[in-house]
């Protein structure tokens, strides 16, 4: 007998529109602790809306509900949601010129601890964990000090979000297109740093346009977004049919049943 | 003409003067009359915090002025003035130790004049160091104009071939007093001079460069921070004149301006038609600040660049960008536990850090960066 697993995340009928615009139209999705589930969808299905009304990003009308362990995280501002565990890896990491790295992640990772309740780490534990980190998605150590995302390449943006998320250890991890602009080397790297920080505590909404992503982080379910909802979820064989299919199938068949 | 006389006949300049364009001094200063009615004041300044090195320098109180101000600040400083010194420094004249022309502490009510001549030998290599800080002893009436307590500094610099001179300055003003201080920099052939200004307060700033290279391969750096607080206004005005062969000239002026106060940034560079091959560079980044729920207008910014280059083998470029903090960069931090008070001031903070980074001794740089993160920003 197996036990159910508690869940994590639960989003039910979620709407969210910007300018006027209806890009989430009653979106259901449910995630048990301790389970990768990935999105796939195409162009404008409202996979990325979906990564910012998570995280909290500001701009957007919102009616439905979100409860991340039976709290509604509508309600809470996005440092709130950091502090719970949610952690966004952008798909565009914003350039923060002037702020390094290293004091970044010590103001961000110390904050996260004190709202949970843990001691602000020590200097040298703290640069340690740091160094550990990097070296998980092999982000040399000279980033550390260098500005935030500034002048690094497409590949070394996305480490450094890993990276970020390994610092600040989220229970829901959002990946939105972590993928795009990878090549194939830096897709391995990202995708072993976050089968590293897999664990039982923990949950990933992987999005992505491409199943090959999923070659390397294996999903427990993959959902099919369209027209700002799931229309279908399935295992991971689901991600390789709509690889060699494409969507519109999918989208007639969801058409016909309506 | 004396300096009086040049005061009665033109008066304080006004907002028709494109280099006092957004700071016209009546309204601050009061009518120019009271140049004439203050001219003979017995306040006297406590200049004690100034010091030099003991051995090497030429240095004597300056008591004659000429009054032959060729421009209507010169003349009033000197019609003020209240004490100063003149400084020869020898050629090939290098110390360690800085010269410091602060002005720090109280200072009774009233326009005040200091008038100081720096000369730098052939060679010599020089620091100048100056916090000027004076605060009104006696009653102060915040938002009362025009101000109990404005000092005027008049600082005329000239540097001999191949001279090097370094200014670091700091310029704090408080309501109700002002502060303008204005520099006079005469360069010739491959001298440097390497100016870092940081101003901040909420009354009156005023700082003036004036840099005319006379001589070829001269370089003029201008590096300057300007923080405005609530109630504030702080002006920043440059003119480097480029008079001579292959002269160069870097500028990077950077502005915050908080809700209900203003900055400005209005540099000149005048390329002459004699001055070929010279390479000038002008920046002046702006960040005007909102602190929500205080019901404060937004701080107000005026950034104007003018070039006007003669020669035509030249290379001048010049940029000016003004804005309010990213919210996209304000959400990044957010969405990593950060509050979002706490992203606005290390934001604030990272776009003011880049000038002051720049200032080249340690122990004032660290002073300054301690001062910036004590300004609100949210």
């Amino acid at each position: 007998m197996t036990l159910q697993k508690p869940t994590l995340l639960q989003i039910r009928n979620l709407f969210a529109s910007v300018q006027n615009r209806t890009i989430l139209q009653g979106l259901n999705l449910e995630v048990p602790t301790g389970e990768v589930h990935a999105i796939m969808g195409p162009n404008g299905s409202g996979k990325s809306t979906l990564s910012h009304v998570l995280a909290g990003r500001p701009g957007y009308d919102i009616q439905g509900e979100v409860l991340m362990d039976g709290q509604d995280l509508l309600a809470l501002e996005p440092e709130e949601r950091a502090w719970l565990g949610v952690f966004l890896a952008f798909q565009y990491p914003v350039e923060i010129p002037g702020v390094s790295n290293t004091n970044f992640m010590r103001s961000a990772v110390n904050k996260v601890r004190s709202e949970r309740g843990l001691a602000p780490l020590e200097a040298g534990d703290f640069l340690k964990h740091l160094r550990e980190k990097a070296a998980l998605v092999q982000l040399d150590p000279s980033y550390l000090s260098r500005p935030v995302n500034l002048g690094f390449s497409g590949g070394e943006k996305k480490r450094n979000e890993i990276f970020q998320l390994a610092m600040l250890e989220p229970r829901l991890a959002i990946l939105d297109e972590t993928d795009s602009g990878l090549d194939i080397d830096a897709l391995r790297i990202v995708a072993e740093g976050v089968n590293s920080l897999r664990n039982n505590q923990n949950s990933f909404l992987v999005i992505t346009h491409y199943q090959r992503l999923l070659d390397y982080i294996r999903p427990d379910v993959v959902h099919v977004l369209m027209d700002g909802r799931i229309v279908r979820s399935g295992d991971y064989t689901l991600a390789l049919e709509l690889e060699s299919k494409g969507y519109d199938w999918l989208r007639d068949e969801v058409k016909s049943n309506a | 003409m004396s300096g009086d006389e040049f005061l009665r006949m033109g008066g304080w300049p006004g907002p028709e003067v494109e280099a006092w364009k957004y700071t016209p001094l009546e309204p601050w200063l009061g009518p120019v009359e009271r140049v004439q009615q203050e001219r003979t004041s017995t306040v006297s300044l406590d200049l004690s915090c100034r010091s030099w090195p003991s051995q090497g320098l030429t240095v004597h109180p300056l008591t004659s002025l000429d009054e032959s101000g060729p421009d209507a600040f010169q003349a009033a400083a000197q019609a003020l003035h209240r004490g100063g010194v003149s400084i020869q420094v020898p050629a090939g004249y290098q110390s360690h130790e800085p010269v410091d022309l602060s002005l720090i502490g109280q200072v009774g009510p009233g326009l005040h004049g200091i008038n100081d001549r720096i000369h730098v030998g052939a060679g010599a290599r020089l620091r100048l160091v100056q916090e000027i800080h004076p605060t009104l002893d006696g009653p102060s009436i915040p938002t009362a104009k025009p101000l109990a307590l404005a000092t005027l500094l008049n600082l005329q610099i000239t540097l001999d071939e191949g001279a090097e001179l370094e200014i670091i300055r700091w310029i704090r003003s408080n309501e109700a007093t002002g502060v303008l201080c204005q520099t006079q920099i005469e360069q010739a052939q491959g001298s440097q001079v390497h100016v870092y200004t940081l101003a901040q307060g909420n009354g009156l700033i005023r700082h003036q460069i004036l840099a005319h290279q006379e001589g070829d391969d001269a370089y003029t750096g201008l590096y300057g921070l300007t923080w405005a607080t609530q109630g504030g206004h702080a002006d920043q005005y440059s003119r480097i004149r480029h008079h001579a062969l292959r002269g160069q000239s870097h500028q990077h002026y950077k502005a915050v301006a908080a809700p209900a106060s203003s900055t400005v940034f209005n540099g000149v560079l005048r390329v002459e038609l004699d001055a070929q091959e010279t390479n000038a560079f002008q920046k002046s980044s702006n960040l005007m600040l909102d602190l929500p729920g205080r019901g404060l207008p937004s701080g107000k910014v005026h950034a104007k660049p003018e070039l006007q280059i003669l020669a035509d083998n030249v290379r001048c470029s010049h940029g000016a960008t003004m804005g309010k903090l990213q919210e996209d960069a304000v959400f990044y931090l957010r969405s990593r536990g950060i509050q979002d008070d706490e992203a606005r001031r290390i934001l604030t903070l990272a776009f003011a850090m880049e000038i002051v980074d720049k200032v080249p001794d340690e122990s004032i740089r660290s002073r300054m960066q301690a001062a910036l993160e004590a300004m609100p920003t949210h």
